[in-house]
C-alpha cells in the first residue's frame, strides 16, 4: 500500500536514512530516491519501505554512517534522519485504528518480528508495533495475551521504553494478576497501584489509570464468592468488598472520559452487576411495584445507581442487552421511573 | 464556518497563468490587462472589459474574430471568475453554465486551434468545459455558505448538491481533463457535499456523515483541517438541530479510524471539541429536566464521544516536545498517515499553550472527567460521579478555574462534591475524612455551610432524624445561611420532615405554622416561583396532615384541629384561587377536610363536608380519591336522610364504581367500598329511568342484585382477599334468598368466601372477626331456610370445617361456636317444659362437652376478640352461681377469664365487650380484689363512649357490685342514669329492682315500695316478675307497719302500712287468679311462676287473717257507707 507521509520539504536537506529490517535495504540509491520523492511531497514508498508516520513523531536521530546498524550506535553522533515505516506496519496500525483488534494483533506481531533490527531505536517502528499490540490485547480484555507481549519485550533494549511504557507495562501485569483468580490480594494490588501512581503519576495516561483500577476492582470482586454475584445476592459479609470493587470499576469506567472505551465499558458492566447484587437491592426491585419518581427517590442509593448505570450502559455506552437480562430489567426500571416523565 | 478555498485558488491559478499576449484588439493582450485589473482589485472594470471582448466576439464576423475567436471561452471563464470575486453568484453561475452548455464552445475547430497553440499550461480550454460545471456548483455552494459578512442562503445548497454529485461522478468515471484529475479534488468535493447536506435548511446527517467519511477515504487528499472542520460543522449544526445531536457520536464512533487521534492531533483539536462537548452536556441536562429521553441520551452519547477526543496534557506535552526536538520550531510542514499537516511552529505554539495550561493548573482532561461525572450525576448514578470527582481530587489536586476575577483553585470545592458523593454512596467515614481535609478558609463561610447542609441532607436520606434536627439547628446558627436563600427554606423543611418522622406532631405543626408566620417562603429570592409554590403547597399539605393527626389524638375528635383544617382549606383557596386542576395538594387537603368532618359527624358537619366533596368533584375528576369522594358524598346524603337527593347518592356510588374500576387493580378497593354501600343502600329509592319514569320494584331488585354480581365479577374475582367480601356475602344472601336459584348461589358464594378469607387470614397470621360473624349468619340462615335438625346442622358445619385448614384455629373455633349456637337453640326449645328435662340435661351435657373441648383446643391468642368474648361468655354463664359454692363458681369463672383478658390485651374490636364480660365474671366470684377490678372495668366501659347497650350492661354489673359493697347512694345514681337511657329492657327491670333494694338499704321504704309496686303493675301479666315484686312490696310495708287509719272526710282514707300491704296483694291476686282458675291456661304457666304466685297468695291470706287488718277493713267500710 502507498501512503502519503510526513516528509517536509523544508527538511529535505537532511540525509535520509532508509532501513527495512526485512529487506535490509540500505543502498544510498534508495535513500536518495526516497529523499527526492519526499521532497516532492509525493508518495514516498521506496521498495517496501515507507517514511514513518508522525502520528507518533516519526523523525529520529540517526548515525551518519549508514553502514552501521542503528541499534549499535544509536546513542552516538546523532543527527536528523527519517525513519521509514514498513508498509505492513502501516497496515497493521490502520487495523488498530479501525479497532479490528484481532487482525491488528496478528499483523502487529508479524511486523514486530520483521522489525527486530529496529528494536533498540527509541520511538522506532518496533516500539510502535509493541505499544499497539499491548493496546489491542488489553482492549480485547485478553490480559494474559497482553502480559505475554509485555514480557516479550527484549530486555537488552528496554532502556528505550519511556516512563509511560513502563507504567503501562506495570498496569498490564496488575490486570493479569488481578483477573487470574487468587493470584493477588486486594490489599497487595492497592499497594502496587499506590506505588505506580505516586512514582509514575504523570506517565500514567487516563486510560492506563483506568486499567489500574479495573485490576483493583477485579481483585475485590475475586474475594466475593462467584455464586453470590451470579445469584444477585451478595451477603452482608462481602458487602464491603463489593462496594470497593464497584468504586474501583467506576474509576476505570470514567478515567478515560470517553476514549478507548472497551475496558471502561467492561468495568461499568461489572460495577452494575455488583450494584444489582448488593444486599437488599433485589428485595427493593421485587417490592418496587408501580414505578414513581417518589419511590425512586426513596430507594437505596445502590438501587438507584444500579438502575441508572444500567440505563446509561444501554443508552449512552451502546451496550446491547437481551430484554430478559438483569441489565435490561434494571434499565427498564430506570426508564419507567425517571426519564420520559415530565 | 469552514470556508472552502483550496480548489478555487488552484483553478484560478491555472486560469491566471494562461500565456496570452495580444495586440490591440488582440484578445491575449486584452486578457492580460483584464487579469491585471483583477489582481489590482478593479473587478468592475475587469468585468466591463470582459463584456467588451465578448460583445466583440459575438458581433464580429471579421477576420480578426475568425482568427482569434477561440479565445472567447477564456473571456467567458474570466468573466465568471470575476463575477464570483464580486460575489455575484447568480450571474457567475449563469456565465459558467453558458460555458458548460453552449454548443458554440464545443466546436471542434475552436478546440483544436486552442490545443495547437498549447495555451493554458500546455493545454487547450477543454478543461474549462468540465471545470465550469464544478464552478457552477461552487457558485451555488458559495451562495449557500456566504462569506461571513454576506447573508447565507442555505436553500442554494439544494442546487449545489446535484452539481457536485455530477462532478464527482465525472471525476470517478475518469471523464475530466488531466489538469482536473491532477488536482485530486474528490476529497474536497466530498467535503463540500458534506457541508451542503448538513447546511441546507433541513440537514441530512446521514448523507453528510457518509460524504465526510468518503472524503477521508478518497484518493484525493482531504486536508485534516478540513476533515476536522467537517466534524465541527456537524457538531455545530447538530447543536441547532437537537433531534440530530446523536449523529455527532455516530460519526465519531462508527469511524474509529478517522478519529483515532494521536496526541499531537488531539492537541490541535482538543479544545475544538471540548467546547461543543460542554454544550452537549448542557443540552443533555435540559433534556433530562424536560423529560425528553431521546434528546437526553443522544446528547449524553455525543458529549462522551467528544470528551473522548480531549487530549491528556502530559502525554501531549511529551509528544509535542519530541516533535519540536526533531522538526524544530520553523514553518516546515509535516504530515501524518491521515493527511494531517503540522508545522513546527504550530507544534511549538501548542506546546506553549499546553505548558501554560499546566502552569495555570487547568488541564483539559480533568474537566472532561468532570463533565462525564456531571452526566452520571444527572442520570442519578452517584457511584460513577463519585469516581470522576475522586479522579479530579486525587490526580488534579491543584486544578483551577478562571473567571473574570482570575484563577481560582477548585480543589476544596471538588473535595466537597467528592465527600458528598462518598456520603450518598454509603461511605460516611470517607466523606468525613475528605471534609476534614478541606481547608475551611478556602471554602469560606458558604463552603462551611454547604458542609453542614450536605451532612443534613444525607442524614435526612438515611433517616437519621435526630441528626437532621441538630444539623438543621447548626445551620440556622450560621451567618452564611441567608434568610433569602433556598437553603434557608430547605433547613426549615428538613426540620419539618425530621419532626414528622419522629412523630412529634405538635412540633411539626408549630414548625410549619412558624414558617408561614415568618413568611419564610416569601423571602426566598433564589428559587423559581414554581419551586416556591411547590414547597408552599407541600407544607400546607403537611400542616393539614399534622392537624388531622392531632385531631384524632386520644380517640375523641378534637374540634380545635378540625376547625384549623377547615380554615386551612379556606386559606389555600384564597392563596391559590385559579382552580388549577393540576394542583396536586388541594385535592388531598379537600380529602382530609372531608374526612375530618366525617369522622366527627356532628349534624352540622355534613353540609360543609358535602360542599367540599362538590368542589373536589368539580375540579379533580380522575384524581386518586375521585371514587372515594363520590362515595363520601353519597354517604352524607344517605346519612342525613336527604331524601330528595337519594337518587344522586346512588348515582354517585355507581359513578364511583366506574371511576375506580378504570384505575385497574389500584381502584378495586374503592370500587368494592362503593359497591358495598350500594349493596346496603341501593334500594333506598327508586331511580329515574331514561324515559323519565321511575323504576319498578322488580327493576330495583334486579339493579340491586346486579351490584353484587359486579362486585363478584369485577372486584372480588381472582382476589386473594377482599375486605368487603364477607359482608357482601351476607348481604347477598339476604338479597338473593327469595328465589331458589339466588339462595343456592348466595349460599355457595358465602361458603367459598368464608373458606377463602379464612385461608388468607391464616396466611397473614391475622385474625378476622368477620369470619365468625359470617359463619353464624350462614348457619342461622341455612338452619332456618332448610329447617335443619341439630344433626344436619352439625354435619353441615363439619363439612365446612373440612374445607378449612385444621391449623386455622380461629375459623375452626368459629365453627365450633356455631355448633354451640345450634345446641343453645335446641336447648331453648325445651326450656320451661318440665317433661323434657332429660333432653335438656342431655343438651346441657353436650354444651358442656363442646365448651370443654373449645377451652382445651383453642388458646385465646389463636382466636379473634369476638370469639374470645363468646367463649368467655359461654363459660362464665355456665358457672353455678345459684349453687352458692364459691369454689365451684371460681373454678368455672377462671376458665373464662383468659379469653377476656387476651382480647383486652390485644386491643381492637370487641375490647369494651370483653371488659364488660370480664367484669361480670370477676364480680360473681365474690372475691374482694376481683370485685374491685370489676368495678374499675365497669367504670372504663361506662366511660368508653361505646354503644349504650354495652354501657348499660356495664352499669348493671356495676350496680350489682356497688350494691354488694353497700354503696346504696351510688347504686341509686347509677341505676337512675341507666333507666333514663333504657327503661324497657330486661336489664332495666333488674336495675329497677336494684334501685329499690338500694332505697331499702337506706331505709327509704317509700321509694322502695313505689318501685316494687310500679314493677308489679308494669309486669302484671309476667307473673315471674310481678309476683316477686308484689311479695317484696307487701313484706316491706308489712315490716315497717307504719301509720294509723284516718278518715279524711273527703272521700279519701289514710291506711296503715299493714292494711296497704294486704290490700295491694289482695288486688294482685284477684287479677291473676282467673289465669289459675282456667285449666288450659294453668298448663302453660311454668312451675316457677306458679310457685311465685302461690307465695303471694299465701301471704295475702296470712295478712288477711291479721286482726288489725280486719278491723281496719271494717272501719273503712263503715266510713265509706257513712259518706255514701
Amino acid at each position: 500500500m502507498n501512503f502519503r507521509n510526513i516528509i517536509s520539504a523544508a527538511l529535505s536537506a537532511a540525509v535520509i536514512f532508509s532501513c527495512a529490517a526485512e529487506a535490509q535495504e540500505k543502498s544510498p540509491t534508495i535513500v536518495a530516491r526516497a529523499a527526492k520523492k519526499a521532497k516532492e511531497g509525493a508518495d514516498t514508498k521506496v521498495g517496501n519501505i515507507n517514511i514513518v508516520s508522525s502520528t507518533k513523531p516519526g523523525v529520529y536521530t540517526y548515525q551518519k554512517d549508514a553502514d552501521t546498524t542503528p541499534e549499535v550506535n544509536i546513542e552516538k553522533n546523532f543527527s536528523i534522519f527519517y525513519a521509514l515505516t514498513p508498509a505492513e506496519l502501516v497496515e497493521a496500525l490502520r487495523l488498530y485504528a479501525a479497532e479490528d483488534f484481532e487482525a491488528a494483533r496478528k499483523a502487529l506481531h508479524t511486523s514486530r518480528k520483521h522489525l527486530t533490527n529496529w528494536r533498540g531505536l527509541p520511538e522506532g517502528p518496533y516500539l510502535r508495533a509493541y505499544r499497539a499490540e499491548v493496546q489491542c490485547a488489553v482492549r480485547q480484555l485478553d490480559f494474559a495475551g497482553a502480559v505475554a507481549v509485555v514480557n516479550d519485550f527484549p530486555e537488552d533494549v528496554n532502556k528505550i521504553l519511556t516512563a509511560q511504557d513502563k507504567a503501562t507495562a506495570n498496569a498490564v501485569k496488575l490486570l493479569y494478576a488481578a483477573t487470574k483468580e487468587g493470584s493477588i490480594s486486594p490489599d497487595k494490588i492497592t499497594e502496587n497501584i499506590n506505588t505506580i501512581v505516586s512514582k509514575q503519576g504523570k506517565a500514567v495516561t487516563p486510560s492506563v489509570y483506568g486499567w489500574l483500577y479495573f485490576a483493583q476492582g477485579a481483585a475485590y470482586q475475586a474475594a466475593i464468592p462467584a455464586d453470590q454475584i451470579s445469584s444477585h445476592n451478595i451477603s452482608e459479609e462481602h458487602k464491603l468488598n463489593a462496594s470497593k470493587a464497584i468504586d474501583a470499576y467506576c474509576i476505570a469506567g470514567i478515567s478515560s472520559h470517553g476514549a478507548e472505551m472497551q475496558i471502561p465499558v467492561e468495568a461499568l458492566k461489572r460495577a452494575q452487576l455488583l450494584l444489582w447484587s448488593m444486599p437488599g437491592v433485589q428485595k427493593e426491585v421485587k417490592d418496587f411495584g408501580h414505578p414513581t419518581p417518589q419511590k425512586f427517590k426513596k430507594a437505596s442509593q445502590n438501587f438507584q445507581d444500579a438502575v441508572s448505570l444500567a440505563y446509561m450502559l444501554i443508552n449512552v455506552y451502546g451496550v446491547e442487552a437481551d430484554a430478559s437480562s438483569p441489565i435490561a430489567q434494571a434499565a427498564k426500571l430506570f426508564q419507567n421511573t425517571k426519564v420520559g416523565k415530565k | 464556518m469552514f470556508r472552502y478555498s483550496t480548489a478555487l485558488s488552484v483553478m484560478a491559478l491555472a486560469a491566471v497563468s494562461a500565456p496570452y499576449v495580444c495586440q490591440a484588439q488582440d484578445p491575449a493582450g486584452k486578457f492580460k490587462r483584464i487579469t491585471q485589473l483583477q489582481t489590482n482589485g478593479k473587478i468592475k472594470e475587469a468585468i466591463a472589459q470582459c463584456d467588451e471582448m465578448l460583445k466583440y466576439f459575438s458581433d464580429g464576423k471579421s477576420r480578426t474574430v475568425a482568427q482569434y475567436g477561440f479565445y472567447e471561452p477564456f473571456f467567458v471563464w474570466k468573466k465568471g471568475e470575476l463575477l464570483m470575486a464580486s460575489k455575484d453568484y447568480d450571474q457567475a453561475y449563469a456565465t459558467f453554465q453558458n460555458l458548460a452548455t453552449n454548443t458554440k464552445y464545443q466546436d471542434k475547430n475552436m478546440r483544436e486551434r486552442a490545443r495547437r497553440k498549447k495555451l493554458l499550461n500546455g493545454q487547450g480550454y477543454d478543461p474549462y468545459l468540465t471545470a465550469s460545471k464544478y464552478y457552477m456548483a461552487l457558485c451555488k455552494y458559495q451562495k449557500g455558505v456566504g462569506d461571513g459578512k454576506e447573508q447565507k442562503s442555505p436553500e442554494a445548497f439544494a442546487e449545489a448538491i446535484p452539481l457536485l454529485e455530477e462532478y464527482l461522478d465525472l471525476y470517478q468515471g475518469g471523464k475530466l481533463s488531466k489538469m482536473e484529475k491532477d488536482l485530486k479534488l474528490d476529497g474536497q468535493i466530498c467535503f463540500m457535499l458534506m457541508q451542503s447536506y448538513i447546511l441546507q435548511p433541513t440537514p441530512d446527517f446521514k448523507k453528510a456523515g457518509a460524504y465526510l467519511e468518503r472524503g477521508r477515504k478518497s484518493k484525493g487528499v482531504l486536508p485534516d483541517e478540513m476533515a476536522m472542520a467537517g466534524l465541527s460543522t456537524v457538531i455545530n449544526v447538530a447543536m441547532k438541530n437537537p433531534e440530530a445531536i446523536g449523529w455527532v457520536r455516530d460519526i465519531i464512533v462508527s469511524n474509529p479510524q478517522s478519529y483515532c487521534l494521536g496526541p499531537v492531533r488531539m492537541a490541535r483539536h482538543g479544545s475544538t471539541f471540548f467546547s461543543p462537548a460542554q454544550s452537549c452536556v448542557k443540552m443533555f441536562e435540559e433534556a433530562m429536566k424536560a423529560g425528553d429521553e431521546k434528546k437526553a441520551n443522544d446528547s449524553a452519547r455525543s458529549a462522551i464521544a467528544l470528551m473522548g477526543m480531549v487530549p491528556n496534557t502530559d502525554e501531549t506535552l511529551n509528544a509535542l516536545k519530541q516533535m519540536n526536538s526533531v522538526v524544530g520550531t520553523g514553518k516546515a510542514v509535516i504530515s501524518d498517515l491521515d493527511g494531517a499537516k503540522y508545522k513546527g511552529s504550530d507544534c511549538k505554539k501548542l506546546y506553549e499553550n499546553y505548558t501554560k495550561s499546566v502552569e495555570n493548573k487547568m488541564q483539559l482532561e480533568a474537566f472532561a472527567v468532570q463533565q462525564s461525572a456531571s452526566i452520571a450525576l444527572t442520570y442519578g448514578c452517584h457511584r460513577l460521579a463519585k469516581a470522576g470527582y475522586g479522579i479530579m481530587v486525587n490526580r488534579y489536586p491543584e486544578l483551577q478555574t478562571k473567571d473574570k476575577d482570575g484563577y481560582k483553585p477548585l480543589g476544596d470545592k471538588l473535595k466537597q462534591a467528592y465527600a458528598q458523593l462518598s456520603r450518598t454512596t454509603g461511605d460516611e467515614a470517607a466523606a468525613r475524612a475528605i471534609e476534614d481535609s478541606i481547608d475551611k478558609s478556602q471554602v469560606g463561610e458558604d463552603g462551611a455551610l454547604a458542609l453542614v447542609l450536605n451532612r443534613m441532607i444525607q442524614a435526612q436520606k438515611e433517616e437519621r432524624w435526630e441528626d437532621v434536627l441538630s444539623l438543621a439547628d447548626e445551620a440556622l446558627g450560621m451567618s452564611a445561611l441567608k434568610p433569602t436563600s433556598s437553603s434557608f427554606l430547605q433547613v426549615h423543611t428538613s426540620k419539618v420532615a425530621a419532626l414528622k418522622s419522629l412523630k412529634r406532631e405538635q412540633e411539626v405543626i408549630a414548625a410549619i405554622e412558624k414558617i408561614f408566620a415568618d413568611n419564610v417562603i416569601g423571602n426566598i429570592t433564589d428559587s423559581t416561583p414554581q419551586q416556591l409554590t411547590s414547597v408552599d403547597q407541600q407544607l400546607r399539605y403537611f400542616l393539614c396532615l399534622g392537624y388531622y393527626t392531632a385531631m384524632r389524638e386520644g380517640g375523641a375528635i378534637n374540634s380545635e384541629y378540625l376547625d384549623k383544617i377547615q380554615q386551612l382549606v379556606r386559606d389555600y383557596e384564597i392563596k391559590y384561587p385559579d382552580k388549577n386542576a393540576e394542583d396536586k395538594v388541594l385535592p388531598l387537603i379537600y380529602f382530609y377536610a372531608v374526612n375530618s368532618l366525617m369522622l366527627r359527624s356532628n349534624k352540622e358537619d355534613f353540609a360543609p363536608a358535602k360542599d367540599i366533596c362538590d368542589k373536589y368533584l368539580e375540579r379533580f375528576k380522575g384524581h386518586d380519591y375521585h371514587a372515594t369522594v363520590l362515595t363520601v358524598k353519597a354517604t352524607i346524603i344517605i346519612t342525613t336522610k336527604d331524601k330528595p337527593n337519594l337518587e344522586i347518592a346512588i348515582r354517585c356510588l355507581e359513578e364511583a364504581v366506574e371511576v375506580a374500576l378504570k384505575r385497574g387493580a389500584e381502584g378495586k378497593g374503592a370500587a368494592g367500598e362503593a359497591l358495598n354501600r350500594l349493596a346496603i343502600n341501593g334500594r333506598l329509592t327508586f331511580l329515574t329511568k331514561e324515559d323519565g319514569s321511575k323504576e319498578s320494584k322488580e327493576e330495583q331488585d334486579a339493579r340491586h342484585l346486579a351490584y353484587f354480581e359486579k362486585f363478584w365479577t369485577d372486584v372480588d374475582a381472582g382476589a386473594e382477599t377482599n375486605r368487603f367480601a364477607l359482608q357482601m356475602s351476607r348481604l347477598y344472601l339476604s338479597a338473593a334468598k327469595n328465589t331458589e336459584e339466588g339462595y343456592a348461589k348466595a349460599i355457595k358464594r358465602m361458603e367459598d368466601t368464608i373458606v377463602r378469607e379464612a385461608a388468607y387470614s391464616q396466611s397473614q397470621n391475622k385474625l378476622n372477626p368477620e369470619i365468625s360473624t359470617t359463619i353464624t349468619a350462614l348457619i342461622d340462615t341455612k338452619t332456618e331456610a332448610e329447617s335443619m335438625g341439630l344433626d344436619a346442622v352439625k354435619a353441615y358445619i363439619a363439612d365446612i370445617s373440612g374445607k378449612v385448614s385444621k391449623a386455622d384455629k380461629s375459623t375452626q373455633a368459629s365453627l365450633s361456636m356455631a355448633v354451640l349456637g345450634a345446641l343453645s337453640k335446641e336447648r331453648d326449645k325445651y326450656i320451661g317444659d318440665d317433661s323434657q328435662k332429660a333432653k335438656l340435661d342431655e343438651i346441657d351435657a353436650q354444651i358442656e362437652t363442646e365448651l370443654t373441648t373449645l377451652a382445651r383446643d383453642y388458646k385465646p391468642e389463636q382466636l379473634t376478640n369476638d370469639i374470645c368474648f363468646t367463649i368467655g361468655e359461654n363459660l362464665r354463664m355456665r358457672a353455678p352461681i345459684d349453687s352458692g359454692n364459691k369454689d365451684m363458681i371460681t373454678t368455672a369463672i377462671n376458665r373464662a377469664l383468659p379469653y377476656y383478658r387476651e382480647a383486652i390485651k390485644r386491643g381492637g374490636s370487641m375490647v369494651v365487650e370483653n371488659k364488660r364480660g370480664l367484669a361480670d365474671a370477676l364480680a360473681v366470684t365474690g372475691d374482694a380484689a376481683n370485685q374491685a377490678e370489676a368495678e374499675k372495668l365497669y367504670e372504663e366501659v361506662i366511660n368508653s363512649g361505646a354503644d349504650y347497650e354495652v354501657v348499660n350492661a356495664a352499669r348493671l354489673g356495676q350496680a350489682r357490685v356497688l350494691l354488694a359493697k353497700g354503696d346504696s347512694n351510688a347504686v341509686i345514681q347509677l341505676t337512675q342514669a341507666y333507666l333514663e337511657a333504657d327503661s324497657e329492657s330486661e336489664e332495666a327491670l333488674t336495675m329497677r329492682i336494684m334501685q329499690a333494694d338500694a332505697f331499702e338499704k337506706l331505709g327509704k321504704i317509700d321509694e322502695a315500695v313505689d318501685i316494687h309496686y310500679a314493677i308489679m303493675r308494669d309486669y302484671t301479666g309476667a307473673i315471674a316478675v310481678s309476683a316477686p315484686a308484689c311479695e317484696k312490696m307487701m313484706r316491706l310495708l308489712w315490716n315497717r307497719g307504719k301509720g294509723t287509719y284516718a278518715d279524711n272526710r273527703d272521700g279519701t282514707f289514710d291506711h296503715t302500712d299493714k292494711w296497704v300491704a294486704w290490700n295491694r296483694g289482695e288486688n294482685y291476686v284477684k287479677m291473676i287468679q282467673p289465669m289459675f282458675d282456667d285449666a288450659a291456661t294453668l298448663k302453660d304457666i311454668p312451675k316457677a311462676e306458679r310457685d311465685a304466685f302461690y307465695k303471694v297468695k299465701t301471704l295475702v291470706d296470712e295478712y288477711k287473717g291479721n286482726s288489725a287488718v280486719r278491723e281496719e277493713t271494717r272501719r273503712e267500710q263503715a266510713d265509706r257507707k257513712k259518706y255514701q
